[in-house]
């Protein structure tokens, strides 16, 4: 065996690693612009960009108050009549006509691009029903120390109405929630009331008897009718301006419909009003 | 005096009777295992001479010597009617196996490197490209050992053996000067990394929020995701890409007079079914990211340089000589600091291989620096212990300076019935110095570099002893030399904002209604535009560093001889 090629300088040193070329890696410069001057289109004015007509979803949130211990009671000429108590009734307006208010509250947007969320269960409308407190109600119709006391003072003959309390049921239609009035009456021995709804004490006066006397400010409207009529408010916010007010897109109630009574939603639709401005708080 | 053959089984020995030797010629030369020749009777080669076989050498006072063994190899030659010769050689039947043992052995730090290896060459002598030493085959016990190209084992003074008129010297070889290496790594540099440009671009815009009145526009040309980054015209091969992107609409918080963040313009006047109107423009406020996967891959070449010379008795006598190795090192990439790295020579490992080169240079002087040869003819019984493993030492008034010391390269035994002769060569180093700084202890290798201080500046030394001064300060100077250390700014060049909303509420009123009736075209000569420049990661063919290493000492073989 020889080892020659243990001589140094005679043994050619092993050729090595070559890495490959990188030339092509990265070639470009990095640069990039965003946004030029094509395609353009107009700006919209920020009100003009909210839809004329919205459409949403609403759904009825009944108002009711803790359960009170209301009576009637009707004095005669000395005489005292079994009292009555209000709350208690059995009467389809009775059981159901005490309710002190009704909400409107947000679902969803059915129709138009607002551009921003509602919350949902937001209260879009409140309408509030008279109702009677945990009192006695004394009615007198008394010549006491020859002095003559009625109820309302001052009235011969008058008939005071008062208001019992908002009407609503499942599945009843928007027009029949509205105010609920009694009149106390006597029947024998008892005090009895007599109940109305408000669109029809509006529409007939007090079943024609011309000694009814109204003892309280309330409403004659019904819900849709509060619809109907714009009452129901919109106000979509169209944006901040520099000096930090909001300003507001006005939408008006216009219509309803109840595709499911039962189910206690109704679509509302509203048209677009004025548009304003206001400071807005600090956040 | 006698010569005897011997049968050599495994475990016996057995001398071949009825026998006779004639002519007896053992040689051996430096990197070479040991050859005996014997001329015999032509039957008794024939018939009787064994497949392994000893040598013995008997005196006349009847001390005998193992002069050889080894295995017959080939067939008989010069084969006349009464003669022939048969020859014999030492190499052991496992010299691959001691070789490959030995060799492990020497697997050191700094002596060994498999970065200057092609991978999976396991030849043995890849061990002593960085010494000075050879492997060395006993002829007669079959064992190989390391022998330093300088000094032997033992020391033989043969002075007075010398028979006359044979001592003869003669120069070899000329001395290498100096001994240039270009050792060159080459690997390719990779780093790579994400990034979100989104708000170092919303914070250009008032506000620091970007918000436009061409919120369309911006909207349509926002980067995707999968998106190159490059001009429009290009192929965007810039290294950067969209992995996220996401550009999202909202209302900024009401926060009142303090921080306004408006959503609606001023007024603005325009026409309107030909009327002035005053309007008010939707101001568009945005959120997102902009996420970019970005990558740097740079093939490097990195080359350091040096030169080692060599003093020796002879420089300026002789015309000078130099050699240059072009060492070119195995991949790197698993030997970084890490995949970033922009200089493979400056760390650890590197400077591990610039010791292991220069080690390799020194071997390369020392091989050349035995350039005196002295040939002489002792008695065969004044040499019959020596071997190539020694030094013999001979003061002669025929030799310059009357004495030298040299390493035998080669020697040649001849018994024969006129008489048995020892012809010996020796190779003797005319270096510079009394001791060489290559005097390592044997079988000592070191196992680090070591370093030193010299006129306030550190050098490095290898084990050999050779130092040179840190080149830490050589770094590379091109390329994006520490990838893994940009952070955000770094990559952010240049990033211009242009129509943002109050630029285009300004422009409306300065060139709307009443100088043009559509006060909202005007919008379309103003669109929002964001020009982005990012840190050039453009690669090339590449990028290649040179280390020139300075204050490398001069080395020097023994003086052997005073020339």
């Amino acid at each position: 065996m020889n080892f020659h090629h243990t001589s140094k300088g005679i043994r050619p040193f092993p050729i090595g690693y070559s890495a490959m070329s990188t030339e092509r890696v990265n070639h470009d410069p990095p640069l990039f612009q965003i946004g030029s001057v094509k395609p353009f289109s107009n700006p919209i004015p920020a009100q003009a960009a909210l839809p004329k007509i919205l459409t949403i979803k609403a759904k009825l949130h009944p108002l009711k108050g803790d359960d009170k211990r209301t009576e009637i009671v009707m004095f005669r000429q000395g005489r005292s009549f079994t009292p009555y108590m209000l709350y208690q009734s059995k009467s389809d307006m009775g059981e159901n006509g005490l309710y002190e208010g009704m909400q409107l509250l947000f679902e969803s947007l059915i129709e138009g691009n607002l551009g921003a969320d509602i919350p949902v269960n937001s209260v879009l409308f409140e309408k509030r029903f008279v109702t009677q407190g945990n009192i006695t109600h004394t009615i007198r119709q008394d010549l006491i120390d020859k002095k003559v006391i009625t109820t309302p003072p001052g009235t011969e003959h008058g008939k005071p109405v008062w208001g019992l309390g908002g009407y609503y049921k499942d599945s009843c239609s928007l027009d029949q929630i509205e105010q609920i009035l009694f009149m106390p009456i006597i029947d024998g021995i008892k005090t009895e009331v007599f109940l109305i709804r408000a669109s029809v004490w509006a529409k007939e006066g007090a079943l024609s008897n011309p000694h009814a006397v109204l003892m309280e400010e309330l409403s004659f409207s019904n819900l849709g009718g509060d619809i109907e009529t714009g009452k129901v408010v919109l106000n979509v916010s169209i944006g901040v301006d520099e000096n930090g007010n909001g300003h507001f897109q006005k939408y008006t109630s216009l219509a309803f419909k109840q595709n499911d009574p039962s189910s206690r939603c109704v679509e509302i639709t509203f048209k677009k009003g004025e548009n304003h401005a206001h400071r807005l708080p600090r956040a | 005096m006698k010569t005897y053959l011997f049968k050599t089984d495994h475990d016996n020995t057995c001398p071949v009777e009825d026998i006779k030797i004639f002519n007896l010629s053992i040689s051996q030369r430096e990197n070479e295992t040991a050859f005996a020749k014997l001329v015999m009777r032509r039957d008794d080669v024939l018939s009787k001479v064994p497949l392994y076989a000893s040598i013995v050498f008997e005196e006349q006072n009847g001390q005998k010597h193992l002069l050889f063994k080894g295995r017959r190899i080939g067939f008989p030659r010069q084969m006349s009617e009464h003669l022939a010769e048969i020859e014999y050689t030492s190499e052991p039947d496992d010299a691959n196996r001691q070789l490959k043992s030995l060799a492990e052995t020497l697997k050191q730090p700094l002596f060994y490197d498999e970065l200057f290896l092609t991978p999976g060459d396991e030849n043995p002598t890849n061990v002593l490209e960085a010494r000075s030493d050879l492997f060395s085959w006993d002829r007669r016990f079959g064992n190989v050992t390391l022998s330093n190209l300088f000094d032997g084992n033992r020391i033989f003074d043969l002075s007075n053996d010398i028979l006359s008129n044979s001592l003869k010297l003669s120069l070899g070889d000329t001395p290498l000067d100096s001994v240039t290496v270009e050792m060159s790594a080459e690997w390719i540099q990779k780093a790579e990394g994400q990034l979100n440009l989104f708000h170092q671009i919303a914070k250009r815009f008032p506000k620091r929020m970007i918000n436009t009145l061409t919120p369309d526009q911006l909207v349509k040309q926002w980067p995707k995701v999968f998106d190159k980054i490059g001009p429009s015209a290009s192929l965007k091969q810039s290294g950067y890409q969209v992995v996220q992107s996401k550009l999202k609409p909202f209302i900024p918080p009401t926060t009142g007079i303090l921080d306004i963040y408006p959503t609606i313009t001023p007024p603005i006047t325009t026409l309107v079914d030909g009327q002035p109107e005053s309007i008010r423009l939707k101001r568009s406020w945005f959120k997102g990211e902009l996420w970019l996967y970005w990558h740097y891959f740079q093939k490097r070449r990195e080359v350091v340089h040096f030169t080692l010379h060599q003093s020796s008795q002879l420089k300026g006598r002789i015309r000078a000589r130099q050699k240059t190795l072009r060492l070119q090192l195995q991949s790197v990439e698993n030997e970084l600091v890490n995949s970033a790295s922009s200089s493979f020579f400056i760390s650890e490992r590197g400077r591990q291989t610039i010791i292991h080169a220069i080690e390799i240079a020194k071997a390369h002087l020392a091989g050349s620096s035995r350039c005196i040869e002295i040939e002489f003819e002792v008695p065969l019984l004044s040499a019959v212990d020596i071997t190539l493993n020694d030094s013999i030492h001979i003061k002669s008034d025929k030799i310059p300076g009357g004495e030298v010391t040299g390493k035998v390269t080669e020697y040649n035994f001849s018994i024969t019935p006129s008489g048995a002769i020892a012809r010996i060569r020796l190779g003797v180093a005319a270096g510079a110095k009394e001791n060489s700084i290559d005097l390592l202890p044997k079988d000592e290798g070191y196992a680090q570099e070591d370093y030193c201080v010299e006129n306030n500046q550190t050098c490095f030394m290898t084990p050999s002893g050779i130092r040179f001064k840190a080149y830490h300060n050589q770094t590379p100077k091109e390329g994006i030399l520490n990838p893994d250390g940009l952070r955000l700014h770094d990559f952010i060049k240049r990033v211009d904002v242009k129509g943002d909303a109050e630029s285009q509420c300004r422009y409306l009123y300065e060139n709307g209604y009443p100088a043009r009736e559509n006060t909202l075209g005007c919008l379309s000569e103003i669109p929002t535009v964001i020009d982005v420049e990012l840190l050039d990661l453009r690669t090339k063919d590449r990028l290649e560093h040179h280390i020139h290493l300075d204050g490398l000492g001069t080395w020097s073989a023994p003086r052997q001889i005073d020339l």
